[in-house]
C-alpha cells in the first residue's frame, strides 16, 4: 500500500513557515529536527501537542533530541521558549548544533560534496569489503551484483532507517553566494533541516533567534524567598487581581510559575488563538493575520521533575501538563519535554530491559501527554546488551503516539519505522505480558558523528562483515585441498566436464562445492568463541534476545551471509556459509 | 450509526441506545485507547436525535467534530440544534489554568461587577469568532449581518473550583439547560459522557471526591431519563497506586455495564488491536435480581476489535480477518 501522497504546493503556501500538513488527517505538523522521529510521530509533531521524552541514564541523548527540536525552530524562525533547571537555558541554546554544509561552505570550498555520515559509512564499508575480497576499486559496482542468488538482486535494499531528503546544497550555495542575510520565504524554509553535530550554531543564527529563556532554578529561588518579583512577571495591565491570581500568589510553586511564563509568552507573541493580549480590545478577525506570517512557539523543557524542580505534591506536575495541554491545543505551539524518568522507577523496574520500566508516576504523566518516547542508552544499561549490538547506541521505545482528530494515530498509516504497528503505541505491556513489541518494530538509535538517527533495530551479521570475509579468504587462496574436494563433488554431478565447461554446469558444481567447503571449514574457522548471539534461537526465545531481534535483514547490500550457527559442530546445517566462489564476490543470502 | 459490528453486543432493550438510568463505565489502557467507544455512543445518540452532553476533560471539541464527521455525524449542526453540548474541561480545569480566563476575549463580562458597560455599548463587529467564552449569561450585541452566519455558541467551560461540587453544579446547570430546551423533556433520552475521569484524579482531587461526583452525576442523569458514560484509565501498572486503583474499582462498583478495553495478552497484532470485555456491573446484577432486565439482555463476553479509518470492527475471538 502506498500511503505516500505528494503534497500540493498550494496547500503549503498557506501554512506557517516550516510546517506541513499531515497526509493522513490534515493536521499541521512541525518537525522535531530528526527525520526518523518525525516519521515515528506520523510525519511530524502536530501543533498543539506535547511530546514527552523519557531520558536515558548517564548519557544525554534525550537532551540531544530537545536540542534538535529547538534548532529546527530557530531555522524556521519560530519562537523558542527554553525552560531548564539543571543546566542553564543559555548553555543549552549556545550548544545547539549547526546546519550541515553551512560551515564547510564558509570555510573551504566543497561545493556539491555531500558528506553525509551514511554515505561515508557505506563507502567505507564497501571499500573494506573490496579490500577483503582482494579486489580493486572498480569492483565496487561488481560488488552489488549477485551471481548466485541472483533472484534476490531484484528485491529492494534493506533499509533500517528513514532517509532524509538530500540537502539542497545547490540552493544553499546560492544563498551563501548572495547576501546570506535575507530570510527565506516561508515556503523555502525546509520542513526538516539537516544538522551537523560536529558544528555549533553560528553566532548569527543565535542573534536572529527568537528565544525566551526561563531558568527554573532562578524561578525556584524566587519562589522560595517569596520574592515579589513574580508579580512583575504576571501581566498586570488588567488590574484584575482576580481570585485565581491571588491564590497563585499565596501558594507559590514552581510549576505554576513556569506555566505562567509559558502562558505569557504564548499570549504576548500572539500564538494563542483564544487567549488575547488585550481581552478588552476587539480581537483581530480570524483571517486577518495570514497563516503564512504566523510563527510557531516551540516550548522545550529540559529535565522536568528532576530533583531541582521541587514540588509539594506530585499532582503539581500533572496539573501543569494538563493545563499546558489546554493552552497548547488552542495555540500555534508545541512542546517537547524531557524527564529523567529513571529517577522515578523502583529498583527492579529501572534495571529491567523490557518495556515495563515505566513507573506509575511516569505512566500517569504519559496519560496527560500526547506522545511519549523513551530512550534507553546502552551506556547506561546495567546489562551488557551493548556487546550484541555495537552498531547502536541504545534502544528507542515508543510508548505513545499522538492520536488527534482521528480514531487511529496517523503514524500507523504513515510511519515507515513503526511499520506493522497494530496500534501505533507500542507501550509497555501489562505487567503480565512479556513482549513490549505490540507488533511494532523494535527501534534503536545511532549517534553518528554528525547526526542522530533512529532505525529499526536488528542484530548485525554474526561476527561482523570483516570477520566473515577474512575467514572466507583462505578458502579461495589455498585451493589445493579444496580443489580436490571440488573435483570429488563435481564428479558426483551428472556431467563431469572440465572446469571450463558451460557456465550453468560450472555453477551447479560450484554451489555444491561451496556447501561442502563451508561445512568443512566450519569446524576450523567458524568456531571462534566470539560471544555471538545465536540468531536462530531468537525468534522462539523470549525476553531480551527477542527484543534485540529486529527484522531479519531482507537483503544486505554486498555479500553477507547472516550467520546462523555459531559452531561448525552443527554439521547438518543446511545453510550455506558465505564463501567466495572463484571470481564471484558475492556469497549467498541467507534467510 | 456507530460501529455496526459492535451494536449486537450492546444491551438490546433500548438498542441502539443504552437503557436510561444506567451507568456504563469504560476502562482502557494506554496501549489500547478506549476513546473510540465514546465516539460510538455519541454518534448513536445523535443519530437517534437524543441529547448528548460531552465533557471533554482530555479531548477538545475539534477532535470529536472531526471524528464525528468520519462517522457521519455533524456535531456542529447538532450543537446549533441544541442536541449536543460540549463542555470544555481542559482549558480551565485546574487552578494552574484558571488565569486563562483573564485573557479570553470577552465583549461582555459575565461577572456581576460590570464596570465595562462602555465597551459593550460600542458594537464590536467581531463577536463571531469561535473563541471559548463563558457565555452563560452573556448578552452579546451581535450585528445583524453576523447573526445570519452565527456559528454555534462556543462551548461552555468548566472553570476551576477548589471542590468538585463546583464542577457538579456546573454540569447540573448544563444538563438542566439541555433538557429544558427539548419540547417534551421526558421523551428524549440524554447521555452524559465524561471522556477521562483519570484527569480529575491526576489534577489533584481525591479519589473519594471523584467517586462522589460519579455517583451524584449518575443520580442526576437518571432524573433526566439519561445514561452516564465515563472513561477511566485502568492500566495494570497503575494498580499499585491506592488512589488510582480505588477509582477504578469504585467506578466499576457504581456501574451497570462495564466495557474493559485492553491490549491482547499475547502482544500486538496487525489484525487485532485489542480486546473488549463486556462485563456486568453490580448495578446490572441488582436489576437482574429485581427482575428489571430480561434474561440474556446482555451476555457478558470478550471480543476482539480492530480500529479502521472510520469504523471499528468487533468480532469474536479468533475471527479476525487475519485468521479467516
Amino acid at each position: 500500500m502506498s500511503s505516500f501522497k505528494k503534497r500540493v504546493p498550494s496547500a503549503q503556501a498557506t501554512l506557517p513557515a516550516g510546517c506541513r500538513l499531515s497526509a493522513y488527517n490534515g493536521q499541521v505538523l512541525i518537525s522535531t529536527g530528526v527525520p526518523s522521529l518525525d516519521d515515528i510521530l506520523g510525519g511530524g509533531l502536530p501543533l498543539g501537542t506535547i511530546l514527552l521524552i523519557q531520558e536515558d541514564r548517564q548519557t544525554s541523548y534525550g537532551q540531544l533530541l530537545l536540542k534538535y527540536f529547538l534548532r529546527q525552530g530557530i531555522v524556521a524562525g519560530d519562537k523558542c521558549l527554553v525552560v531548564s533547571g539543571d543546566e542553564s537555558p543559555e548553555a543549552i541554546v549556545r550548544s545547539l548544533m549547526g546546519i550541515a554544509g553551512e560551515e564547510s561552505l564558509e570555510s573551504q570550498v566543497q561545493s556539491g560534496v555531500d558528506n553525509r555520515d551514511d554515505e561515508d559509512e557505506a563507502r567505507r564499508e564497501r571499500r573494506k569489503k573490496a579490500a577483503a575480497a582482494g579486489g580493486t576499486e572498480d569492483e565496487d559496482s561488481e560488488q552489488d551484483r549477485l551471481t548466485i542468488a541472483w533472484r534476490y538482486s531484484g528485491l529492494k535494499k534493506f533499509e533500517s532507517g528513514v532517509g532524509a531528503r538530500p540537502p539542497a546544497i545547490s540552493s544553499r550555495v546560492n544563498k551563501a553566494g548572495s547576501t546570506t542575510e535575507p530570510a527565506l520565504t516561508p515556503s523555502q524554509i525546509p520542513f526538516c533541516e539537516q544538522f551537523d553535530l560536529t558544528t555549533r550554531i553560528s553566532a548569527k543564527a543565535l542573534e536572529s533567534a527568537d528565544t525566551t529563556l526561563v531558568d527554573s532554578g532562578e524561578l525556584q529561588k524566587a519562589v522560595q524567598t517569596g520574592d515579589s518579583d513574580l508579580e512583575d512577571d504576571s501581566d498586570d495591565d488588567f488590574s484584575t487581581s482576580g481570585s485565581a491570581s491571588a491564590v497563585g500568589k499565596n501558594q507559590p510553586d514552581l510549576y505554576r510559575n513556569v506555566l505562567d511564563k509559558i502562558r505569557e509568552t504564548l499570549i504576548q507573541g500572539g500564538f494563542s488563538t483564544t487567549l488575547l493580549k488585550d481581552p478588552s480590545a476587539p480581537p483581530p478577525a480570524p483571517g486577518a493575520a495570514g497563516l503564512a506570517e504566523r510563527h510557531i512557539c516551540r516550548i522545550g523543557i529540559n529535565s522536568i521533575a528532576s530533583p531541582s524542580w521541587r514540588s509539594k505534591t506530585p499532582h503539581d506536575l500533572y496539573k501543569f501538563l494538563h493545563a499546558l495541554r489546554g493552552l497548547l491545543r488552542f495555540s500555534f505551539g508545541a512542546a517537547v519535554i524531557t524527564i529523567p524518568a529513571h529517577l522515578y522507577g523502583t529498583i527492579d523496574q529501572r534495571h529491567a530491559t523490557d518495556g515495563s520500566t515505566t513507573s506509575p508516576y511516569i505512566h500517569r504523566l504519559e496519560q496527560l501527554c500526547d506522545a511519549s518516547v523513551r530512550i534507553e542508552s546502552f551506556a547506561g544499561a546495567q546489562t551488557n546488551v551493548s556487546s550484541a549490538a555495537s552498531a547502536y547506541h541504545g534502544l528507542f521505545h515508543v510508548h505513545k503516539v499522538p492520536v488527534l482528530n482521528a480514531l487511529i494515530p496517523s503514524s500507523t498509516k504513515l510511519s515507515v519505522l513503526l511499520d506493522g504497528a497494530a496500534k501505533g503505541s507500542g507501550g509497555p505491556g501489562q505487567s503480565g505480558s512479556g513482549g513490549s513489541s505490540k507488533g511494532v518494530n523494535n527501534l534503536g538509535f545511532k549517534v553518528r558523528r554528525k547526526r542522530f538517527a533512529i532505525e529499526t533495530f536488528h542484530l548485525p551479521p554474526e561476527g561482523g562483515v570483516g570477520q566473515r570475509r577474512t575467514s572466507a579468504e583462505p578458502s579461495s587462496g589455498s585451493s589445493s585441498p579444496l580443489s580436490e574436494r571440488k573435483k570429488s563433488s563435481s564428479t558426483k554431478s551428472s556431467n563431469p566436464g572440465p572446469a571450463t565447461g558451460s557456465f550453468k554446469k560450472a555453477d551447479s558444481s560450484e554451489e555444491g562445492s561451496v556447501q561442502s567447503r563451508a561445512r568443512s571449514l566450519g569446524g576450523s574457522s567458524f568456531n571462534k568463541p566470539s560471544g555471538q548471539v545465536d540468531v536462530h534461537s531468537v525468534p522462539g526465545a523470549s525476553g531480551m534476545a527477542r527484543k534485540m531481534m529486529g527484522l531479519p535483514p531482507k537483503g544486505i547490500q554486498g555479500a553477507v551471509a547472516s550467520g546462523c550457527s555459531t559452531g561448525g559442530s552443527e554439521a547438518g546445517h543446511k545453510h550455506n556459509h558465505g564463501g567466495a566462489g572463484s571470481g564471484a564476490n558475492s556469497s549467498l543470502l541467507d534467510f | 450509526m456507530g460501529y455496526a459490528s459492535l451494536e449486537p453486543h450492546l444491551p438490546s432493550s433500548h438498542a441502539p441506545l443504552l437503557p436510561p438510568g444506567t451507568f456504563l463505565s469504560i476502562s482502557d489502557t494506554q496501549a489500547s485507547d478506549g476513546n473510540f467507544l465514546l465516539h460510538h455512543f455519541i454518534s448513536n445518540y445523535l443519530k437517534a436525535d437524543q441529547n448528548v452532553v460531552l465533557v471533554g476533560l482530555a479531548g477538545i471539541l475539534v477532535h470529536y467534530t472531526m471524528v464525528g464527521r468520519k462517522l457521519g455525524v455533524n456535531l456542529a449542526t447538532a450543537r446549533t440544534k441544541g442536541n449536543f453540548q460540549f463542555v470544555d474541561g481542559l482549558t480551565q480545569l485546574t487552578d494552574y489554568a484558571a488565569p486563562n480566563k483573564e485573557y479570553l476575549a470577552k465583549p461582555a463580562e459575565p461577572k456581576p461587577s460590570s464596570t465595562t458597560t462602555t465597551t459593550t455599548a460600542t458594537p464590536s463587529p467581531t463577536t463571531t469568532t469561535t473563541t471559548t467564552t463563558t457565555t452563560v449569561g452573556a448578552r452579546i450585541a451581535r450585528p445583524a449581518a453576523a447573526a445570519a452566519a452565527t456559528p454555534p455558541a462556543p462551548p461552555k467551560v468548566l472553570s476551576y473550583g477548589p471542590k468538585l461540587v463546583d464542577l457538579y453544579r456546573a454540569l447540573e446547570e448544563i444538563i438542566q439547560d439541555t433538557a429544558s430546551k427539548t419540547t417534551r423533556p421526558f421523551q428524549k433520552q440524554l447521555v452524559l459522557i465524561l471522556d477521562d475521569l483519570s484527569v480529575l484524579l491526576n489534577c489533584g482531587w481525591p479519589c473519594r471526591d471523584v467517586l462522589a461526583l460519579v455517583r451524584y452525576l449518575k443520580l442526576l442523569v437518571a432524573k433526566f431519563n439519561g445514561t452516564l458514560i465515563t472513561l477511566v484509565h485502568a492500566d495494570g501498572l497503575l494498580a499499585e497506586e491506592v488512589s488510582q486503583d480505588g477509582l477504578v474499582k469504585g467506578v466499576f462498583y457504581e456501574a451497570d455495564y462495564i466495557i474493559d478495553v485492553r491490549g491482547l495478552d499475547s502482544g500486538g497484532s496487525r489484525d487485532v488491536h485489542g480486546q473488549l470485555s463486556l462485563l456486568h456491573g453490580p448495578g446490572y446484577l441488582l436489576r437482574q435480581r429485581a427482575g428489571q432486565v430480561k434474561e440474556n439482555e446482555w451476555p457478558a463476553l470478550t471480543l476482539h476489535y480492530k480500529i479502521l479509518d472510520n469504523n471499528v470492527e468487533v468480532f469474536a475471538k479468533g475471527y479476525s480477518s487475519g485468521v479467516l
